[in-house]
């Protein structure tokens, strides 16, 4: 309802008005139930009334019309009227007003063609908030990346200057939160040199931005927060959605194979996800390496299905391989494409430390695992791991950084300088592998390497298990269900030897508590066999049995093979794999030992930017920490390839992926009924810019001023005001005369 | 003679014994032993000789003294009371208006008891009339004690009448039936044109007559207190009016004054006494405070 450029927030209430008449009411009923009173000095009282009746009943007017108003303004302030127009004569006597935009620059607000785009839509808005705006009023500007940007935090009466701050939002491939932007706002507020404030929440009302995980708590904590936020500030939410439209995503990008041998296909398996109403059907999906087609499959999806392809390139090209998934080609282009970086090896290296050597064939410790980690093929060619065998006395000698493996077989303890070469080498993203056997001094390996579970080894080693009797059996592995990945398998294939193996004697293994190791394999004691554990960026295993046929038959079970050669592939993930980062997390690089002096430099995707130059290179100096030399680049605001280039003396050059959210795809939105319903308490109002097909202007304009608090004001003085009057009224003459 | 058969009734007996009984109590309580009279008479008693000198009046010469002595002495004179006192009594409507059960000429009609009283026990003679736009009774003075029950049957039995008070033609006419000085107490509301008022005033100074003007008005009259809405409804045949009464009080008030203050001023100027007779005030109380201001004044004067 509008009148007079007031809309009310409860107009049914105007009937209310009618309580102005009561005043008048009460008046006329009075005059009627008067008492009646003989009279002697009438010619006086004559007198006196034919001198004052003018002046007494423009006093009863004033004194009626006070008591009209009072009534009359409750009402109206119970109708809640909300200021429409700052124009003319409002306009003139409204106070300044701090205007405090948010801009949702999220992926979501992409979604859209060229200017139609609800970012470019955000932005107008803002800029016609700002158009609209008085001299003397002052504005503040947040964007709602992942933490939030404050981009004008100050109130700022150059509007001309904040506008072009606006200009200059480009749009970010992260997730916007609300709960995020509160705290700013709350500072903002509280910092604000006027008392008129009003918030204005440009947003396409997506339910992730708003509902986050949809924890209740969390929910509750931020409805609380809003409704503080709204005594500080009107609320006016500006849905830049418009109509629901489709959008598939790749959701999800996977290299199922541990390591990427160059000339070997790997698998990569990608997750399609149809966030549309309606079914899609026939969705190409391609498979890019290194910027070029290789494949092209295409699937159809129900609505809000998911479902995942696989694809199985060679990879000729060792070193850093860019692989991308694209699909489908809707409105939001950013999350139909998603990228992996394929570290593509020529071989794994590993470094096999024998803490028992021989020179009788397979009397050594480490024979068998030699040859089944690097088993030599029928047509005589070696297999991709690539293995060194060196003594225990050469560990210190070695550059471990030439290794992605260091395996310690049956060595029977290590200096506390071996024990962090080691340490750092995991760190960094090694992994290492120990073979307990004879000769390993449990103590020794407490004391140095498990350290009260503070070090390198993730168990504590108990004590060795009972001396087998000449016709003992033995013990046999547990595979725990097959659920680890390095047994699964062996599910159905028993006669591969896993389980029928013979365990005379181990060590007996506890993990501590809160442990996050896991026990892959397990003796039929209960005891771990194989646990696999992460250490820094690396990862560290401990067979708690012997690498040779000393304590067992598994070196020459049909198990032993795939089992290494799996291992050494999982645990080498830290140098041959590397995470899939998110928009607005940061690239995390763990730097080659003696990188410290070095310089990274990070270069954001091609067409990163809006105007799709060429995108700047950042230079970024490594920080030592715990020995280890990593390199952090935080502006990850797009997603795609970030090419690290590292400086002398490493001169290594990097890629790392960074991908969209896929929360930030589903597009389903907040409806006002839920939006009300969840914040119950929180006083705002939510204007559908695009749906009601206003011109962007008034979008300013209808953010108007709530004036339900002047009025109560007005009320206040009014009543403080009829009994002065009326007293003054009364008594203003006698007054006088005294 | 028709008038005076009702005071045969019981219930009139009753009343005026009960006037008397009420006036005796007042002045007994500030009139003990022996007074002089704070009224001056024309009587007088030799008091002793004094050698005249130029300016003396020569009627006080006593001749038969210069006969003897060959020289001028002038007698002098113990005043002594020989008052003739008239009341002059107000019956309009507007007499009958009383805010607190008690009417105006309720109080007029105590106070005339009291001072005809007062009078009579000094020996002196005391008259009554009763008007409103005319003359009602008369009585005329006597300073015999049972002339007192005359006036009281009178003062008893007077009511209100449904008139308009004429004080100045009124004072005209009663000139012309007091033909000897004496002191009258024009007991009144006084609501009557201030003009009229005053002329019938100065013919009875012409006359020779000391006149007192004892003003009966009700604490109503002079503070309006009233607080709801009220319609006035007017006696002596004025109109009515509605009002809000706080609205009109202060401006009803500055009127009531201005017309008192004309009224004590024309009194004034014409050696006129002028006293308010508030009807919520003991009349013991104002007797005390009207005899000793009039003593002062006798006094001073």
């Amino acid at each position: 309802m509008l009148l007079l450029g007031l809309s009310f927030a409860a107009p049914w209430l105007i009937g209310g008005l009618a309580l102005a008449g009561l005043p008048i009411l009460i008046h006329l009923l009075h005059r009627q139930r008067h008492q009646v009173m003989e009279w002697a000095a009438m010619k006086w009282l004559l007198a006196a009334m034919k001198k004052n009746q003018r002046r007494i009943q423009i006093q009863q007017w004033i004194l009626l019309a006070v008591r009209t108003a009072i009534i009359a303004l409750i009402v109206l302030a119970m109708m809640k009227p909300v200021l429409e127009q700052t124009q003319g004569l409002f306009s003139a006597l409204a106070p300044n007003k701090h205007h405090i935009i948010v801009i949702d620059n999220s992926l979501s607000m992409q979604f859209g063609e060229g200017n139609l785009k609800r970012f470019e839509r955000a932005k107008e808005m803002a800029d016609a908030i700002l158009d609209d705006a008085r001299q003397g009023d002052f504005a503040s500007v947040i964007v709602m990346t992942s933490p939030p940007t404050v981009l004008v935090g100050d109130a700022s009466p150059y509007l001309v200057a904040v506008a072009d701050e606006v200009d200059g939002i480009t749009p970010w491939d992260g997730t916007a939160r609300i709960e995020q932007i509160t705290e700013p706002l709350a500072q903002i507020c509280k910092a604000s040199p006027v008392s008129r404030r009003q918030i204005y929440l440009i947003t396409d009302m997506q339910r992730s931005t708003w509902l986050g995980e949809g924890d209740r708590a969390d929910v509750n904590e931020l409805k609380r927060r809003l409704v503080d936020l709204s005594e500080q500030a009107e609320f006016t939410i500006l849905d830049t959605s418009g109509a629901a439209s489709p959008n598939v995503a790749v959701t999800d990008i996977h290299q199922i194979d541990p390591v990427a041998i160059q000339g070997r296909p790997v698998v990569i398996r990608a997750g399609i996800t149809n966030y549309s109403r309606n079914q899609e059907n026939n969705v190409t999906v391609e498979l890019h390496v290194d910027d070029q087609v290789e494949a092209t499959q295409s699937v159809s999806l129900e609505a809000g299905e998911s479902k995942f392809i696989t694809f199985s390139p060679t990879l000729t090209r060792a070193g850093d391989t860019a692989i991308e998934i694209k699909a489908g080609s809707d409105s939001l282009s950013t999350d139909n494409s998603r990228f992996l970086i394929a570290r593509v090896r020529e071989s794994l290296r590993v470094l096999v430390i024998d803490g028992q050597p021989s020179g009788e064939p397979f009397k050594s410790e480490t024979d068998y695992l030699r040859v089944a980690l690097a088993p030599v093929r029928e047509d005589g060619t070696p297999d991709f791991v690539h293995v060194g065998v060196k003594l225990e006395s050469d560990l210190l000698e070695e550059n471990l950084d030439r290794w992605d493996i260091v395996v310690l077989a049956n060595v029977a303890q290590l200096t506390e300088a071996e024990s962090k070469t080691i340490s750092d080498f995991v760190r960094r993203g090694g992994g290492v592998i120990f073979f307990l056997g004879s000769q390993t001094n449990l103590n020794a390996f407490n004391r140095v390497l498990f350290a009260e579970g503070k070090g390198l080894l993730p168990v504590e080693l108990l004590s060795l298990s009972e001396e087998p009797k000449p016709d003992s059996p033995g013990h046999t592995f547990d595979p725990k269900g097959y659920a680890h990945p390095l047994v699964a398998d062996f599910r159905d294939h028993e006669e591969a030897g896993l389980v029928t193996s013979r365990i005379f004697r181990h060590v007996k293994a506890k993990l501590p508590e809160k442990s996050t190791a896991e026990v892959a394999l397990a003796y039929d004691t209960g005891e771990p066999a194989l646990v696999i554990a992460n250490f820094g960026l690396g990862k560290v295993g401990v067979v708690t049995t012997s690498a040779d046929l000393e304590w067992n038959t598994w070196a020459i079970s049909p198990s032993y093979l795939p089992i290494m050669q799996q291992l050494v592939q999982i645990l080498a993930a830290g140098r041959v794999r590397r995470d899939e980062v998110r928009v607005g997390d940061p690239i995390e690089l763990s730097l080659p030992d003696g990188s410290a002096d070095t310089t990274v430099s990070f270069t954001p995707p091609l067409l990163a930017n809006a105007q799709g130059s060429p995108a700047t290179p950042t230079s970024v100096k490594p920080a030592l920490e715990k020995g280890i030399s990593r390199a952090i680049f935080t502006d990850t605001n797009r997603s795609g390839i970030y090419r690290a280039q590292l400086g002398p003396p490493v001169n290594q050059t990097w890629d790392v992926a960074v991908n969209t959210w896929p929360v930030e795809s589903d597009l389903s939105k907040l409806g006002d009924d839920e939006l009300k319903g969840t914040f119950a308490g929180w006083k705002f109002r939510l204007l559908n810019q695009l749906e009601s097909d206003e011109p962007i202007p008034a979008v300013s304009a209808s953010a108007g001023s709530s004036l339900h608090r002047p009025i109560l004001y007005a009320v206040l003085f009014l009543v403080l005001l009829e009994p002065v009057l009326a007293w003054w009224f009364g008594n203003r003459q006698a007054m006088a005369k005294a | 003679m028709e008038n005076f058969q009702r005071f045969l009734d019981p219930r009139t007996l009753a009343k005026v014994k009960d006037l008397e009984i009420r006036a005796r109590k007042i002045v007994e309580g500030f009139v003990s032993g022996s007074h002089k009279s704070p009224f001056q008479g024309v009587s007088v008693e030799f008091a002793e000789h004094r050698q005249y000198v130029a300016g003396d009046d020569v009627r006080y010469i006593d001749w038969k003294l210069y006969g003897k002595t060959d020289k001028f002495f002038v007698k002098r004179f113990e005043q002594e009371t020989n008052l003739v006192a008239n009341l002059a009594i107000d019956t309009s409507e507007s007499m009958k208006y009383g805010s607190k059960g008690r009417t105006k000429l309720q109080h007029a009609t105590e106070l005339a008891a009291t001072l005809s009283y007062l009078t009579l026990s000094q020996q002196d003679s005391v008259g009554a009339a009763f008007f409103e736009h005319k003359l009602r009774y008369v009585v005329p003075p006597s300073s015999q004690i049972t002339h007192l029950n005359q006036i009281l049957h009178l003062l008893a039995v007077c009511q209100p009448a449904n008139y308009q008070s004429r004080i100045g033609p009124i004072m005209d006419e009663l000139c012309g039936r007091w033909k000897h000085r004496s002191v009258v107490f024009l007991i009144s509301d006084c609501f009557d044109d201030i003009d009229s008022i005053l002329s019938g005033l100065k013919h009875l100074r012409y006359k020779r007559h000391e006149v007192v003007v004892l003003q009966v008005l009700d604490p109503a009259e002079l503070e309006f207190p009233f607080l709801n809405v009220t319609k006035f409804e007017g006696l002596e045949n004025s109109s009515d009016l509605l009002v809000e009464p706080r609205a009109i009080r202060a401006a009803y008030i500055k009127e009531f004054d201005a017309y008192r203050r004309a009224l004590q001023n024309g009194c004034r100027s014409m050696d006129v006494d002028y006293e308010l007779v508030r009807t919520d005030e003991p009349l013991d109380r104002f007797l005390t405070r009207f005899l000793s201001m009039r003593a002062s004044k006798r006094s001073t004067g």
